[in-house]
């Protein structure tokens, strides 16, 4: 594709590295193939971006990323007049964009935008395929490599945001989770550089944390939090103080909660 | 009276008689006028208070110099935004001065602030211990108020009155001893005090080892204390704590709460099946129980390495002691340990190779019987008695070994045997949920066993107030009408109940409101197409000049605007008030209802000087025909005192039908047109009722009525005070069930729950 192609700048360079967890590779090009929209549900740094990112370059589709939020109106996605010059002169929102061109389009943490503002993206995700843009008076059939992607991650605020139900009907979902330790100890060592043995402990240590999840903490440490430990550790920074600045500080301020944390660190260092 | 004071006053009459009273001895005049300038700072409800109290004290005769001491308190402790201490502290001081005279009250009024040093805003349970005190011992008030600040950061404001009970029951009649008691001055008083610390250091300890635990294990431990057990005991899933460990100093107690909840894990996590005691000697009981202890650490030290830093200092024993069996288990306990451990007997070694041998099977617990039986074989043949009654586990943090055995009663002749067994089964049944001692425990306690207690005979019968269906889940119907919900008349409450709630609520509820009016303040709205406003909205404004090129009419709304987010909220609480909630806080005087009253009225406190709609209704069950529900205050009403009273007057008693109550709860939302509904349920249980005795089914009943009240637009959550929840996520969704394992962290989670929903 040349250079002057609407979607040039979304190509995903590299090979984003995605290790794979499950069938979710071959669920994601089945579901692909027939564009039919995706959810990825899960908690927060457990590798949906990334997958995305990985199946995007994979399956050779420009990749339009929109991390959604309460502020975002449909004129953020569909696209509005600007003035110029000339007058007034029509921008193409993300959502546009991919429609009419065809990407990948992923609405990260789709929750969080409103729910009126997620209604745009109704005719899109059934069989009619289309996306009205009334300020236009246009209607555009959406491009054969239009995909639609939602992230979603059902914590502690779904009852209160939640998609419309007739939202959630469109799609299918993946369920994404941390990944098992020895998955999840190669991810680390990777993403992090440093060796497996260490990754192993940084798992070990992941473990602990989760376990208080419901039990004083929100969250457990997520695959993210992990690799930031990996990461000081591997520039030098002793694993204690760490995990201590990397997982235990950033999720609680509980005085008790800390100090069960770090014993239970310590409890993991040989 | 000065013009200044006319003007501000809210209790004109109590102000003025006051003021009178006062005003009419020069000594007192200069410090009153100060003390009320600053009191009069304060809400007219405290403003009032303070005026109550002080005309109180005057009209005890409480003297010049106690009334002095009072002025000087509040002046002093009202400008750092704290009246409620000094209103306490003189409503006390009133009722001494009536037992015990002025001098002992003017000690109170003296120490008010010292008071507040020691122990904060948990002040209440000292002043009620004192007043006490000088009903049943006048005499022993002053020299009692003279040792608080050494007293008091010992065994903390809510032991108090315990540790003063203690001398009053030794020295019931013994006036001079109880006296040197108080003081401290008597030896049983410094030893009771020693016990208090280290049992209040383990107490404070428990929340990290807690967590810790839970961190290891996944599972949460649940914590009983049993009065005078000298090791832990385990009953899984319950750890039963001795109330302290005599001979490790407080600032231990808290590493050694870890040691042994780490060590209870490795048996959670590693052990087997328990071990049939029959037939075997005690020496063979006690041997395996060893055994069985090195294996399941070794295990869970091949996971968690570092737990060896954790356990290593409380193996203190050395090769250098006695050649007795106690000596010789505890060298053994240590030499399986620590690998760099020596010892020179040959009955050690031996322990070692044959624990060696079987390192590559320590997943298999029968290896801890074989190896404890040719132990214990040998322990006989080197003609060595043991006396399974008098020995106690080492290390320390090692649990006693009865949860490692079956109970099962062996035959006759072999009863003695198993002694080491039996006394810790024996043990556990002196447990009690509040952790106090027996003896201490207050007498209606002891009635409280049951669940659910039939209802006094002068109760009414409540007025019915509906029909609700119930949720069938076995034969996966809907059983239509199946459950009478009544109303049932608030209880009257007196007015120190009230007053009481006030105090401990007024600050924490005006943070709470500061908090949700922040969070309104501070996340703004921006509107769009606003027909005036200080910005151009652009789109519209585009809009409008599009519209006008192609010949239409435009929309003249191109303006924006920032304003203040508006909550549309409607919110009900829903508080247990079953039978499970008359149980008193570990090592508190409160019950798990006070908690709920006080968190729910902190959060209604603040909301009601928001404007937001709240409703409050408790709630008990007694079978599917009398689902009680008790209104404390509906949408409309503002939570004045007559709420609070009733608030305050909830009582506990009977079960918990929660599927009822969460559908009665959606039903009370017709007719709130509110954006959001909100329906909260405290609870302290799981759901249960006296005429159901399949635990799943009241469990599937609430879980569809969630789920009802979800299609219907309210959002139902619960906060599950104390015990394990196991099926709170079950019922109300992943995430919308939040277990406190501190009752006392339930005021917080309430209003940031509320803080949360509201700034949405
Ligand atoms: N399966 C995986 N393969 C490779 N990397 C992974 C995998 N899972 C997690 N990661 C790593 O974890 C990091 C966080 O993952 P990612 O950003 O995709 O999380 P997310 O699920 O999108 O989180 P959020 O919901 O917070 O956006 C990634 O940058 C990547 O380094
Ligand atoms: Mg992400």
């Amino acid at each position: 594709m040349n250079a002057e192609h609407p979607l040039a700048r979304y190509r995903v360079e590299g090979n984003p590295y995605y290790r794979a967890t499950g069938a979710e590779i071959e669920v994601f090009e089945a579901a692909h193939a027939d564009r039919i929209p995706m959810m990825l549900k899960g908690p927060t740094g457990c590798g949906k971006t990334r997958f995305v990112e990985h199946m995007a370059h994979r399956l050779g589709r420009p990749l339009i990323t929109v991390a959604c939020h309460e502020d975002m109106t449909a004129s953020d996605l569909v696209g509005r007049f600007l003035l110029d010059a000339e007058g007034t002169v029509w921008q193409d929102g993300p959502l546009t964009l991919a429609v009419r061109h065809g990407a990948i389009l992923y609405l990260d943490e789709i929750v969080e935008a409103r729910q009126d503002t997620t209604v745009v993206i109704h005719p899109l995700t059934d069989d009619r395929r289309v996306l009205p843009i009334e300020k236009r008076n246009e209607l555009i059939a959406a491009h054969p490599d239009f995909h639609l992607v939602v992230s979603y991650n059902p914590g502690y605020q779904s009852a209160v945001k939640d998609l419309k139900e007739s939202t959630k009907q469109r799609f299918v979902a993946l369920d994404f989770d941390y990944p098992s330790p020895q998955v999840e100890s190669e991810i680390i060592a990777h993403e992090a550089g440093i060796s497996e043995d260490v990754a192993r402990l940084v798992v070990e240590i992941g473990a602990r944390s989760r376990n208080l999840r419901g039990h004083g903490l929100d969250e457990g440490a997520s695959t993210r939090m992990l690799i930031q430990a990996g990461r000081l550790i591997g520039r030098g920074i002793p694993v204690r103080e760490a995990c201590r600045i990397a997982l235990v500080v950033p999720v609680t301020d509980d005085v008790d909660m800390r100090a069960a944390l770090s014993r239970a660190i310590e409890a993991c260092i040989a | 009276m000065t013009t200044a004071i006319a003007v501000g006053g809210t209790a004109p009459d109590t102000f003025d008689v006051l003021g009178r009273m006062v005003l009419a001895r020069e000594t007192l005049a200069p410090s009153f006028r100060e003390a009320s300038a600053v009191a009069e700072g304060f809400a007219p409800d405290l403003w009032d208070d303070w005026c109550a109290s002080a005309l109180a004290l005057q009209r005890a005769n409480a003297g010049v110099a106690c009334t002095l001491a009072f002025f000087a308190a509040t002046t002093r402790l009202g400008r750092r935004g704290d009246l409620a201490t000094p209103i306490a502290v003189a409503r006390a001081a009133q009722a001494i001065c009536r037992e015990a005279g002025s001098r002992a009250a003017t000690a109170l009024t003296s120490a008010a602030e010292t008071l507040v040093g020691l122990v904060g805003v948990e002040i209440d349970p000292v002043l009620t211990a004192l007043v006490d005190l000088s009903q049943k011992r006048p005499e022993a008030v002053e020299p009692a108020i003279s040792v608080l600040a050494q007293v008091l950061p010992v065994v903390g404001s809510s032991a108090y009155g315990e540790w003063l009970a203690a001398g009053l029951r030794a020295y019931a009649t013994d006036k001079v001893r109880l006296i040197a008691y108080v003081a401290l001055e008597d030896p049983l008083a410094r030893e009771r005090l020693r016990d208090h610390g280290r049992a209040g250091a383990l107490r404070r300890a428990m929340p990290e080892a807690i967590g810790f635990a839970a961190a290891l294990s996944g599972e949460k431990p649940t914590i009983r204390f049993a009065h005078g057990a000298a090791r832990a005991s385990l009953a899984a899933p319950i750890v039963v704590m001795p109330e302290s460990f005599p001979d490790v100093p407080a600032e231990e107690q808290g590493a050694l709460a870890a040691a042994v909840l780490a060590h209870a894990t490795a048996h959670r996590l590693f052990g087997g099946a328990p071990f049939d005691p029959r037939r075997l000697k005690p020496v063979q009981i006690a041997l395996t129980s060893l055994i069985e202890d090195a294996r399941v650490e070794t295990l869970a030290l091949r996971r968690f390495p570092g737990l060896a830093r954790l356990w290593r200092p409380f193996h203190v024993i050395g090769p250098d002691t006695a050649r007795t069996v106690p000596f010789l288990m505890a060298r053994m306990a240590r030499a399986l340990f620590d690998p760099a451990y020596e010892d020179p007997e040959h009955w050690i070694a031996k322990a070692r190779a044959l624990f060696d041998a079987a390192r590559d099977r320590l997943d298999d617990p029968s290896i801890s019987r074989e190896i404890g039986n040719l132990l214990g074989n040998d322990l006989g043949q080197m003609r060595l008695s043991f006396n399974a009654k008098t020995w106690v586990v080492d290390p320390i943090y090692r649990d006693d070994h009865a949860g490692l055995w079956t109970s099962e009663r062996p035959p006759e002749a072999e009863a003695t045997e198993i002694d080491v067994a039996v006394e810790a089964m024996k043990r556990k049944e002196e447990e009690r949920d509040d952790g106090r001692p027996g003896d201490d425990l207050p007498p209606e306690t002891d009635e409280a066993v049951g669940r659910a207690r039939p209802a006094p005979a002068s109760e009414d019968d409540g007025t019915v107030i509906g029909r609700l269906p119930e949720w069938d889940h076995e034969a996966a119907q809907e059983r239509p009408d199946w459950v009478t919900v009544r109303a049932y008349r608030p209880n009257a409450t007196a007015e120190e109940a009230v007053d009481r709630l006030n105090d401990v609520v007024s600050g924490p509820a005006r943070r709470v409101e500061a908090m949700i009016r922040g969070a309104r303040l501070g996340l703004p709205q921006r509107l769009k197409r606003q027909g005036e406003g200080d910005m151009l909205d652009l789109d519209a404004a585009i809009g409008a000049a599009i519209a006008r090129r192609v010949g239409e009419a435009p929309d003249h709304r191109v303006y924006r605007r920032t304003d203040r987010k508006i909550r549309d909220l409607a919110t009900l609480i829903m508080i247990d008030t079953s039978e499970s909630t008359r149980d008193r806080l570990p090592g508190r005087s409160n019950r798990v209802l006070d908690v709920e009253i006080e968190a729910t009225a902190v959060l209604a406190t603040a909301i009601d000087a928001l404007g937001d709609r709240l409703a409050l209704e408790g709630f008990a069950s007694d079978g599917r025909e009398d689902v009680r529900i008790t209104a404390v205050k509906d949408f409309a009403d503002r939570f004045d005192t007559t709420s609070k009273a009733r608030l305050a007057g909830l009582t506990p008693g009977r079960s918990t039908r929660l599927g009822a109550v969460l559908r009665h709860g959606g039903r009370r939302f017709a007719g709130q047109r509110a954006y959001r509904r909100l329906l909260v349920v405290i609870t302290d249980g799981e759901p249960f009722d006296v005429d159901c005795d399949d635990p799943i089914y009241l469990v599937e009943d609430a879980r569809r009525a969630v789920r009802e009240l979800r299609s219907a637009g309210i959002d139902a959550f619960g906060l599950g005070i104390g015990a394990t929840h196991t099926t709170g996520d079950r019922i109300f969704g992943r995430g919308n069930f939040v277990a406190l394992a501190r009752p006392e962290d339930l005021g917080k989670a309430l209003s940031a729950l509320y803080f949360r929903l509201a700034s949405r």
